[in-house]
């Protein structure tokens, strides 16, 4: 236990810092699923430490113990934690499942208009009575056709090729089910603070995904031209309703750049390089896991 | 003369042609077939005219199709009401984290940004007009 506990925690580390050149190497389909299934596990993963580490403390607990059959003073002496680093986990813990509850609330509150609006449309698009420029996809329930919701004053910004290249990049978002990712990608940044790079690096990739899409539907250039345009005037529209945006910014230069520049798609040993982190941190606190286990084995009376 | 002149007259009369079509789509209220929008359009273009422009039209995602027959029927695929207006401004406006149900295409731009996007709309619009005057 004494060092694996920790791992997990490093490897979120390590795989943070390289989600970036990562996402912005390697192909966008395949830099989403390898982001993802490292942030799932490694969120897994911490999220089993820190248990870990906050049970050594709670184990101290006289009334603890006396449930558990094992000795307070013995747990004290013999299991190689801390008791402030105890403390610590168990704050975080604490912190973490309130910030879980206010993620899961905010979710709740958009996913339940979200599904009303997809289950009201008999069209795959809906043009929005809005003069503010955006398009959303929108597939909250993925068991039923999604919808792409454009707004008029997108339309009227936007000659024919360019409202295609939006077309093509929503639809990609739809049929290649983002919205999944998209909550997996929320989870990851709700249970670790630690990992809110690779939530970054996955919103990222997702958008470069339906950009290369539409790119190939509509071209490169095209595809750059729209996004562009509907940067430029997103930027002019009224503030009204920013307030709840978690991250501003899309990163639209560097999506553009990617698409005028058309990238190699190299990569590939910085994904295995995350990816195997995940893979060395599930083990590390399975193994922390299973030597806190045969410790209270031997603590039992 | 240019060579972008002759690229340019068939590209203008597609839109305005596309949106006859489209308002044909929309003033009907079943599905049609490309003969009957063709027969509907007022100085009948040719049919593989038509055609054209409903599969561009399809891929746009403006129209959809299902088979009728040995042909498509094409229909507007396009909901334009007050209360699909209305759902979907109060969900974008109720403050809650819409970046997990709605995936976006654009969002704000910093001030640095906003430069480097308009330098990069220079250089894509250039290099898209290049090739285009190529075709």
């Amino acid at each position: 236990m004494r060092v694996f506990v920790y791992l997990p925690f490093l490897a979120c580390i390590a795989a943070s810092l390289l989600a970036r050149p990562a996402a912005r190497r390697a192909n966008p389909r395949i830099a989403t699923w390898i982001l993802t299934a490292t942030g799932l596990a490694l969120a897994i993963a911490a999220s089993g430490a820190l248990a870990l580490l906050a049970f050594a403390e709670v184990a101290r607990l006289p009334s603890v113990a006396a449930y558990g059959r094992w000795s307070a003073t013995a747990v004290g002496s013999r299991v190689p934690v801390p008791w402030w680093i105890g403390v610590i986990a168990l704050l975080c813990m604490v912190a973490i499942s309130v910030d879980v509850v206010r993620h899961a609330r905010r979710y709740g509150q958009a996913l339940v208009p979200a599904i009303h609006i997809q289950h009201q449309s008999q069209t795959e698009i809906i043009i929005v009575d809005d003069d503010s420029v955006y398009a959303y996809a929108c597939r909250p329930w993925p068991l039923r056709p999604g919808v792409v919701l454009i707004s008029k004053g997108l339309t009227r910004t936007l000659d024919d090729d360019a409202r295609a290249a939006v077309v093509a990049h929503e639809r990609s978002h739809l049929a290649h089910h983002h919205a999944l990712y998209q909550l997996a990608s929320v989870m990851i940044g709700a249970l670790n603070p630690l990992l809110r790079p690779i939530r970054r690096e996955i919103d990222f990739s997702l958008e470069r995904w339906a950009d290369e899409d539409a790119a190939a539907k509509v071209g490169r250039e095209a595809t750059a031209v729209a996004l562009g345009i509907s940067a430029a005037h997103a930027t002019r529209r009224p503030r009204a309703f920013q307030a709840g945006l978690p991250h501003a910014g899309t990163r639209v230069p560097e999506r553009m750049r990617a698409l005028l520049e058309h990238p190699a798609s190299r990569g590939r040993a910085i994904l295995a390089l995350t990816l195997s982190n995940a893979v060395l941190a599930a083990a590390a606190v399975a193994l922390a896991a299973h030597n806190t286990e045969l410790l209270f084995e031997i603590l039992r009376k | 003369m240019s060579k972008q002149q002759p690229a340019e007259e068939p590209r203008r009369g597609f839109g305005e042609l596309e949106q006859q079509v489209l308002s044909v789509l929309w003033a009907a209220d079943t599905p049609l077939i490309p003969r009957e929008v063709q027969a509907r359009l007022d100085d009948a273009p040719a049919y593989t005219t038509v055609m054209t422009i409903l599969d561009r039209l399809h891929g746009k995602g403006t129209v959809t199709r299902e088979l009728r027959g040995r042909a498509y029927a094409y229909e507007a695929a396009v909901t334009e009401s007050a209360a699909a207006s209305e759902r979907v401004r109060a969900l974008l406006a109720n403050g809650s984290d819409r970046s997990a149900v709605l995936q976006g295409f654009v969002d704000v731009l910093s001030d640095s940004d906003a430069d480097e996007v308009r330098r990069l709309l220079r250089d894509a619009r250039h290099r898209d007009n290049a090739k285009r005057a190529r075709h």
